[in-house]
């Protein structure tokens, strides 16, 4: 039976209850661009906030925050087969205990480690190279980022940035992550606000631009390995990599 | 003409650029304040030209000093603009730049203005400013003075996350011979004062969970090398001897950039050391991750690192008796004697072990890297590498593998002209 869902994670997790309650999954998918097989049967799983709820907390309380988190950011990739993947891994993890993620080489965790690699480094990168300026007193930062990660970095700058006001816009989903007052949201958004910015802030990116400039050492230039940290493509939102 | 804030931070940042800590590691901390946090892995913002990461504002205070240090671009005898930051310029910059998540937070040192005291209390001041009146919460590390009074080394470990005195030199004599003025005694002083205060800190925070931290993610020095005749034994001595006597976290390298035209110096036209500067960090990768010791990696008759192999190999070589290691057998402390395995391979190899049996594919599987460590393994038994196992045949491969192009004679006239 393949199950097919709304797109969302509680969705998702409606699926895996299916699975131990309903017979079964042979895959799942986001019900969004699914296209069916002849031969296959399908079910539609809806979402119902109860049975996502009772799922999430049995991974809480049986696998650990560590494979949860995992789980959900192997969630944001871009793949096909996510869905079908992270059911597989959490089938092994309920079943051994979450010490089996040390057993990487399976079929079934494998994939799981690729994807959680490929999420996780980007996040790291972002959590450095975003960029936000002020546009009256509310901190604004732009960006395009492969996965839809903006829940993942909420968190971190809601912490870091407590007594602040910001806005971190996923430029590709046209959406946002807003923070105020020791609360974030996520809403559809799609206003460039780059263009508002004061002479003030201008006059503040150009120290940054001449400090970027003359902290790095002529006799040991290396373009080479700074292409490898900042790969052009990730340039185009980054401040110092802006012509003056 | 009056300097801008501009220039003055350009000019402070060209003085600060042969420091080379950047990390913003070690210390895991909420917004305890207004603005900022840290991450124990420590956060990378950007590279610089010359592929360094950059994760911290690294300024000096001030540039204007009264030491005549040889190797230095900033001493009292070279003509250089000179500038200095008051403590709440320094804070401003420190909070706008994070506030756009340019930085991970400060890294303050200082020229030696007019005397150790003197500077020291004005680099407290801005930490004071920045901590208690901006609410920053960010990491800081701050440089320490040598010199200076105790009860100031004091206040900059309690406001910063990591202090650092500059060793400055591998060896004493060098030491007296480039920066006269440095004593060494003085430089060892607040050295031992910090580890003292650390151990004291943790041992109150063991029994009052809300015991206030000092330094939490500890200290770090710095030597240049290059610029001495001091070989690379005397260096990893000094080095294991600053990480086991005074508990330091991290000893950073830096290969001499000529700034200084001096007798007692290598020439202005020769370029840094890097490859040397290289093999030291793999060395000092080793005695803090792979379990080395300094003596096992060189000693009196072999007092520098071979440039063609690193000195893991180099260490295998020496030692071919252990080798071939079998993967599922070893422990971890061997399986990181390993060449081409580190720590992350070793423990995804001993967590595996623990569930099923390790062939030559699943290690490819894992990610571990065989070009090197095939040579030196075998699995279930079985020897992978394309060779007879043989020090003279490994050597071979290696070195194909390390210098693709064939040695040539170099001529006087290429250099400066891109191949």
């Amino acid at each position: 039976m393949i199950y097919l869902y709304d797109g969302s994670f509680d969705g998702f997790l409606c699926c895996v209850y299916a699975h131990y309650y309903c017979g079964s999954a042979s895959a799942i998918y986001a019900v969004d661009g699914f296209q069916q097989q002849l031969g296959e049967t399908c079910a539609v799983v809806e979402r119902d906030d109860e049975k996502a709820k009772k799922v999430y907390e049995a991974m809480e309380e049986k696998l650990g925050d560590e494979i949860v988190s995992k789980a959900y950011r192997c969630f944001l990739a871009e793949d096909l087969e996510k869905d079908t993947r992270i059911l597989n891994y959490l089938r092994l993890c309920f079943r051994y205990g979450p010490q089996v993620d040390g057993y990487r080489t399976h079929p079934w965790i494998l994939p799981i480690h690729e994807l959680d690699k490929k999420v996780s480094g980007q996040v790291h990168r972002y959590l450095g190279i975003l960029r936000f300026s002020d546009i009256q007193g509310v901190l604004y930062a732009a960006y395009t980022p492969d996965y839809d990660m903006t829940r993942i970095l909420m968190p971190h700058f809601a912490d870091r940035f407590k007594r602040e006001q910001f806005i971190i816009y996923d430029r590709r989903r046209q959406k946002a992550g807003v923070y105020a007052r020791g609360q974030w949201l996520e809403r559809d958004f799609d206003v460039d606000l780059l263009q508002y910015r004061s002479e003030k802030e201008r006059n503040l990116e150009a120290l940054w631009k001449g400090y970027f400039e003359h902290i790095a050492i002529e006799a040991r230039k290396n373009p080479k390995l700074q292409a490898h940290f900042v790969p052009k493509r990730y340039r185009s939102f980054v401040t110092e990599f802006q012509p003056r | 003409m009056e300097q801008t804030l501009l220039d003055k931070l350009e000019i402070l940042a060209d003085s600060a650029k042969y420091d080379v800590s950047c990390a913003s590691s070690g210390v895991n901390r909420s917004n305890t304040g207004a603005l900022g946090n840290a991450t124990a892995c420590g956060i990378c913002h950007t590279w610089s030209a010359d592929g360094r990461c950059v994760s911290l504002l690294k300024v000096l205070h001030t540039n204007a000093c009264v030491y005549d240090c040889a190797y230095c671009v900033n001493r009292i005898t070279n003509d250089v603009p000179r500038a200095s930051f008051t403590s709440e310029e320094v804070a401003e910059l420190t909070m706008e730049f994070y506030r756009r998540n340019y930085i991970e937070g400060l890294f303050l040192s200082s020229a030696v203005e007019k005397n150790p005291h003197y500077t020291m209390e004005k680099i407290c001041r801005t930490l004071f400013l920045l901590r208690r009146q901006y609410g920053f919460a960010g990491y800081i590390h701050a440089k320490l003075i040598p010199g200076a009074d105790p009860a100031l080394i004091r206040q900059a470990g309690e406001l910063a996350d990591r202090v650092s005195v500059n060793i400055e030199l591998p060896t004493v004599s060098s030491l007296r011979s480039l920066a006269p003025q440095k004593n060494p005694k003085l430089l060892v002083a607040p050295m031992v004062q910090i580890r003292n205060s650390i151990s004291g800190y943790l041992e109150d925070q063991r029994h009052f969970r809300s015991a206030p931290s000092f330094a939490p993610s500890g200290q770090s020095t710095q030597m240049i090398i290059g610029a001495t005749p001091d070989t690379d034994y005397q260096i990893i001595n000094t080095t294991e001897n600053l990480y086991q006597k005074y508990r330091l976290k991290r000893v950073y390298y830096s290969a001499y950039v000529p700034v200084n035209h001096d007798a007692r110096l290598p020439a202005l036209n020769l370029s840094p050391p890097m490859k040397r500067e290289h093999r030291l960090y793999q060395a000092d990768w080793l005695l803090r991750f792979y379990r080395f010791e300094a003596k096992e990696l060189l000693d009196e008759t072999h007092p520098f690192f071979d440039l063609e192999f690193d000195p893991k190999i180099n260490w295998a070589f020496h030692h071919m008796d252990q080798f071939p290691m079998e993967i599922n057998r070893v422990d971890y402390e061997e399986l990181l004697r390993i060449p081409g395995i580190g720590p992350t391979s070793a423990q995804r190899i001993v967590r595996q072990r623990a569930l099923a049996s390790i062939s030559y594919d699943t290690l490819r599987k894992m990610g571990v890297v065989l070009k090197r460590a095939k040579y030196f393994i075998t699995c279930g038994g079985k020897f992978y590498g394309d060779i007879h196992f043989h020090e003279d045949n490994i050597k071979d491969k290696l070195r194909c593998m390390e210098n693709p192009k064939p040695y040539t004679q170099l001529s006087l006239f290429e250099g400066g002209i891109g191949r």
